[in-house]
């Protein structure tokens, strides 16, 4: 009976067993017309990984293991069943390897989480944090990939104008708005989950939808992928100290399905409520204030500023004062801040999404795959596809896109590039909502480049600065 | 990208008396030809894979490695030995024929590691490692590595 199999090889150097088994299960299975796809971990990177799909379709999963696997590792063959041998059992007899799936080959079980009390990621330090959000980011980047992409689509369907509800443009323009929505609580979420497992997921996804609810706050703006983050950690970190509170054995079910959830979300909710949501208030108002009072003359520095809180924390509350500020001054005449808006808007994604282009190596494989959607998104004004970059990366990609985006500011100013109404960014000249397009045009490719340089600077400067620290280990 | 196994690398008729006499006399060609610093190391290396797991996976070869800070760059040594060899082999056979693998620490090159990783892929069929023991001229070895 032909089998299904599916296995991972790997040995200590990583250099020689782990591809003499690989290549020895290869063949021995296909001699006996069984369909094998070897996973090796060797030296060189994953090489053939499997996929879920693999691993739910396989009869059996063969794990020829030189150096051992951890529970994290094994966690996705749950419920399979696995033959564990030495990876030179393999070299030694693969056909009596292959022989031993007709015997009663048992079920592996993953170690049972969430009665696990002192389960937890086991890397520490800055190193963890920035895994724990990646992961968060992983989750997040479909929900900003699509909801970009039928944003852009509904944007240019209407030309950058405002859709009428009913039709299809309205309904693309809806999803995205939706797709966006879920996204905070989505990033919040699962970097909360990759640091405590499943009881921190429901209190950090609660508690950052609930961070952006300006109206149950009372603010004028969400706390945006910036509170998210903070939520996501908090409540992570907090789950995971709280699921080292020893008790009884038979109560690890309602710590894990009740106490730990409910306890939590009432906690963040409040640390929400009462101090994020104030705070977010405070600053707004505070920046609002400041933003009054610097004299009009110097239009170059206050839309350089502007600029700067713009791509700053992308639909936090920083960058929503800017926007309010800037729009709330088109009736009184001034529309060269919202100028800058619509300048401020593009660079970011376009740029990562050009930045991936020219320097992959300096990103992960989902931020390069994700990297040309996330361009032409951005070309529409859409700036939340540059987000899970700025996650995965704060201080090279926020600090890039800042600086573009204030010197971008100020040369805007120079040749008054003005703005009257919400648009879709680069269509905004041709619907005539910009003037001068030609200056804007410019300006744009001017900033967007800015942007690339700095960002492929400060990450390749990250990166050698990392691996110089890998290396003194 | 295909591997240049050089003379320098091949080493035929090399008479030892034993395994840890070969795995010296491999450390010691290795440090000549300026992969690894220090011959010392690189042979302490060999000998605690072997420890691990034997490196002779049987038909009369062996592929003892050993992944080090000494080592300057990935290598490949193919060396054929006058007499068999007590490899303590998983089919118990004596061994003719080491090629042996020096792998720095710091994943360098994901390019040559890979022909690494192949040419420990091409051990595994019968036909490249007959071919491999058949061979009698450093040239022969050369051409045939030139097929990975």
């Amino acid at each position: 009976m032909k089998k299904n199999l599916v296995a991972i090889t790997n040995c200590p150097a990583g250099i020689a067993h782990t591809y003499m088994s690989a290549e020895a299960l290869k063949t021995e299975a296909e001699r006996r017309g069984d369909t094998i796809k070897v996973e090796t971990q060797g030296a060189i990177g994953i090489e053939n990984g499997l996929t879920q799909e693999d691993i739910a379709q396989a009869d059996f999963v063969i794990v020829a293991t030189g150096r051992g696997m951890s529970d994290d590792e094994m966690r996705r063959f749950d419920g399979k069943r696995v033959l564990m041998v030495d990876v030179s059992e393999v070299l030694k007899n693969v056909s009596n390897i292959m022989d031993r799936l007709d015997t009663n080959i048992p079920i592996y079980h993953a170690k049972d989480t969430e009665h696990d009390l002192s389960s937890g990621n086991t890397k520490t330090g800055a190193a963890g944090v920035f895994q724990h959000l990646m992961n968060g980011v992983s989750f997040m980047i479909p929900f900003v990939t699509a909801a970009g992409i039928l944003l852009a689509f509904s944007a240019a369907m209407v030309g950058g104008g405002k859709t009428v509800p009913g039709t299809f443009p309205y309904l693309l323009e809806q999803v995205g708005v939706i797709g966006f929505s879920l996204m905070i609580p989505i990033l919040a979420g699962y970097t909360a989950y990759s640091i405590a497992d499943k009881p921190a997921l429901a209190p950090a996804m609660i508690g950052a939808w609930l961070a952006n609810q300006a109206d149950i706050l009372g603010t004028k703006g969400g706390a945006g992928f910036l509170g998210a983050i903070l939520v996501g950690l908090l409540v992570g970190y907090f789950v995971k100290y709280f699921k080292r509170i020893k008790l009884p054995k038979s109560l690890n079910p309602l710590m894990s399905f009740l106490v730990i959830p409910a306890v939590t979300t009432l906690l963040i909710s409040i640390v929400v409520f009462y101090v994020v949501g104030p705070v977010i208030s405070g600053l707004m108002l505070g920046l609002t204030h400041f933003l009054s009072a610097i004299p009009s003359s110097s239009l170059a520095i206050i839309c350089a500023l502007i600029g700067m809180m713009i791509a700053f924390d992308m639909g936090g509350p920083i960058n929503k004062t800017a926007y309010l500020f800037a729009l709330g001054l088109i009736p009184q005449g001034n529309a060269y801040l919202f100028g800058t808006v619509a300048l401020a808007t593009v660079i970011p994604p376009a740029a990562l999404g050009i930045a991936t282009m020219l320097a992959p190596k300096l990103f992960t494989t989902e931020e390069n795959t994700n990297g040309k959607s996330a361009g032409i998104v951005g070309l529409f004004g859409i700036t939340e596809p540059a987000i899970p970059y700025a996650v995965n990366d704060p201080v090279s990609v926020i600090s890039a896109q800042v600086i573009a985006a204030g010197i971008t500011g100020a040369i805007g100013a120079m040749f008054h590039i003005t703005r009257i109404a919400p648009g879709a960014g680069i269509i905004d000249p041709i619907i005539g909502i910009v003037k001068p397009a030609f200056a804007y045009y410019i300006i744009l490719v001017i900033g967007i480049a800015i942007n690339v340089i700095l960002v492929i600077l400060f990450k390749r400067i990250r990166i050698n600065r990392l691996e110089r620290r890998h290396v003194r280990k | 990208m295909t591997l240049e196994i050089s003379e320098e690398h091949i080493f035929l008729n090399i008479y030892v008396i034993n395994k840890k006499d070969a795995l010296k006399k491999i450390a010691e060609f290795a440090e000549t030809a300026g992969v690894v610093t220090s011959k010392k190391a690189y042979y302490k290396g060999l000998l605690q894979r072997e420890k691990e797991v034997t490196t002779g996976f049987g038909n009369g070869f062996s592929i003892p490695h050993a992944k080090l800070k000494e080592v300057v760059k990935p290598a490949i040594f193919i060396v054929k030995f006058t007499n068999g060899i007590d490899w303590k082999a998983l089919d118990r056979q004596q061994v003719n024929v080491a090629i042996a693998l020096a792998i720095p620490e710091r994943d360098a090159e994901v390019e040559h590691l890979k022909l690494l990783s192949q040419i420990s892929r091409r051990l595994m069929h019968d036909d490249f490692c007959d071919q491999l023991m058949r061979s009698t001229t450093k040239q022969e070895i050369i051409d045939l590595f030139k097929t990975v």
